[in-house]
């Protein structure tokens, strides 16, 4: 009867250091996929608020004469479509991830485009609300390209991690996945130009 | 197992091929931090100022920060080798953890001589004080009249000053926040392993003298086995007691880290404190001359 007892007491500890090793490993998973998923949200907010710019630009480059206004379309319905592709950070897939990242990149080229027409246009390079603007925009595609590289390090530390044995044995029995990258789209690496003349 | 170590191995190489690619594309490194006590608020890498200027600039910057926890950081290097100074200026700020950590109240002030370029960049904290808008009016409209005629010690003087005009009244002086110390998870983990395997082993060794026992003496079993389970129970008892320990210890060299920090904090009457563990979003505006 007591000899019983040996196997049962050695097989419930090491189920149990087991279980506390798995739970371990689940909480740096969980710990990794909060800074990954508050990243994504830094990256989000970054476009929210280039969005958000944009509108105020669109407002003054209108004011100015006879702008061109294929340009200035191109942006707005560039902007539309963008706003309405969202993300749950949760749930992220790779086919997801690319279309956001497209119809962003989508943004950059034609607001790049915009700044660069609007050289030409004197009363818009003396207008000091449009120069601020374009301190603003630049400054956050620049918070968008350090967001992104964030981001993109948070996944490769919680992939890292993830993929990495015998966490992975862990990890699937807990349902982490492996997550995706943020890659750039052609030309979406690069900040919008925005020269200063003085 | 082979599938499982061709994944773990080209996982691997893609890793090291997403670490070399932004190697790559960073071409001005930011230098290592520096030593706490050689921690200052103004580096000079281009050497533009002369040292009496220097130490007048730098103890205005400490006097600041002193006052209101709040660190302006201002680099002068003599070209950007190619570098975006929007990319290096927060990425800077970032790396070395200007500002106090929480509360990110950490600008950094990146001139670049050859370049002729000038930015400035606040942290998370600061960003609501001086906007891009607004810095980049500042840089316009005060400090490159000034680039332009060659004051350069004029010009980062301004910039200083109406960085503390955006920020002044907003941040409150405070002590040093301690880092809060954090669990090691991993060393749990081991000692829970080191348990079992420690346990396994001493069943094994116990269970053959129990035999050896059992064959010699009959009269002593009994007694004998009950000291096993005992024993046992003062392995796992002990085990126990073991990790705990460990838990403890880490946590206690966390403490020892943390009231490190507070020590610096305190030290810090009249020169610098050192640099508090500020972010950076990425954000600032910038001008050239």
């Amino acid at each position: 009867m007591k000899k019983a007892l040996v196997p049962i007491i050695i097989l419930v500890v090491v189920i149990a250091g087991i279980f506390m090793y798995s739970v371990g490993i689940k909480n740096d998973i969980v710990a990794l996929s909060q800074t990954e998923q508050k990243q994504w949200a830094d990256v989000q907010a970054a476009y929210q608020r280039r969005n958000d710019l944009i509108g105020n630009l669109v407002k003054t480059v209108q004011g100015a004469a006879d702008f061109e206004k294929g340009t200035l379309e191109a942006v707005v319905k560039a902007r539309a479509e963008a706003t309405k592709v969202t993300i749950d950070p949760s749930n992220m897939t790779p086919e997801q991830l690319e279309n956001f990242n497209k119809v962003q990149s989508n943004v950059s080229s034609t607001l790049s485009k915009l700044l660069v027409v609007s050289e030409n246009y004197p009363e818009l390079k003396s207008n000091t609300n449009f120069l601020k603007l374009q301190d603003e925009l630049t400054s956050t595609e620049n918070t968008i390209q350090t967001q992104r590289v964030r981001f993109n390090n948070a996944i490769m530390d919680y992939n890292g991690y993830v993929l990495k044995f015998p966490n992975s044995i862990f990890a699937g029995m807990y349902g982490y996945k492996e997550k995706p990258y943020f890659n750039a789209v052609e030309g979406a690496d690069k900040p919008v130009e925005v020269e200063f003349n003085f | 197992m082979n599938k499982l170590i061709n994944k773990t191995f080209s996982w691997g190489i893609t890793l090291v091929v997403l670490l070399l690619s932004q190697l790559a594309f960073a071409q001005f490194d930011v230098p290592p931090v520096p030593k706490l006590k050689d921690q200052k608020l103004l580096y000079d890498y281009a050497e533009l100022f002369s040292s009496n200027n220097q130490k007048q600039l730098e103890s205005k910057l400490h006097q600041y920060s002193n006052e209101t926890s709040t660190q302006i950081l201002v680099i002068i290097i003599p070209n950007l080798k190619g570098e975006d100074i929007n990319n290096l200026g927060p990425r800077w700020g970032h790396e070395w953890g200007i500002g106090e950590k929480g509360k990110d109240n950490g600008v950094v002030i990146l001139m670049s001589v050859e370049d002729r370029k000038i930015g400035i960049y606040p942290g998370y904290g600061a960003e609501q004080y001086i906007t891009a808008g607004q810095g980049g009016e500042l840089i316009r409209n005060e400090i490159i009249p000034y680039f332009k005629t060659g004051d350069y010690y004029g010009g980062i003087n301004t910039v200083v000053d109406g960085v503390t005009d955006m920020l002044n009244g907003k941040y409150v002086a405070s002590k040093k926040d301690t880092v809060r110390a954090d669990g090691d998870n991993e060393v749990g983990g081991l000692f829970c392993l080191f348990a079992i395997i420690f346990v396994i082993v001493g069943t094994i060794i116990f269970s053959k003298n129990d035999k050896n026992k059992g064959g010699k003496g009959g009269g002593n079993g009994g007694s004998n086995k009950r000291g096993f389970l005992s024993d046992l129970a003062d392995i796992i008892i002990l085990s126990n007691a073991g990790s705990s320990g460990g838990w403890s210890s880490s946590s206690r060299s966390g403490g020892g880290w943390s009231s490190g920090g507070g020590s610096f904090g305190g030290s810090s009457g009249g020169g610098f404190g050192g640099f508090g563990g500020g972010g950076f979003s990425g954000g600032g505006s910038s001008g050239s001359w």
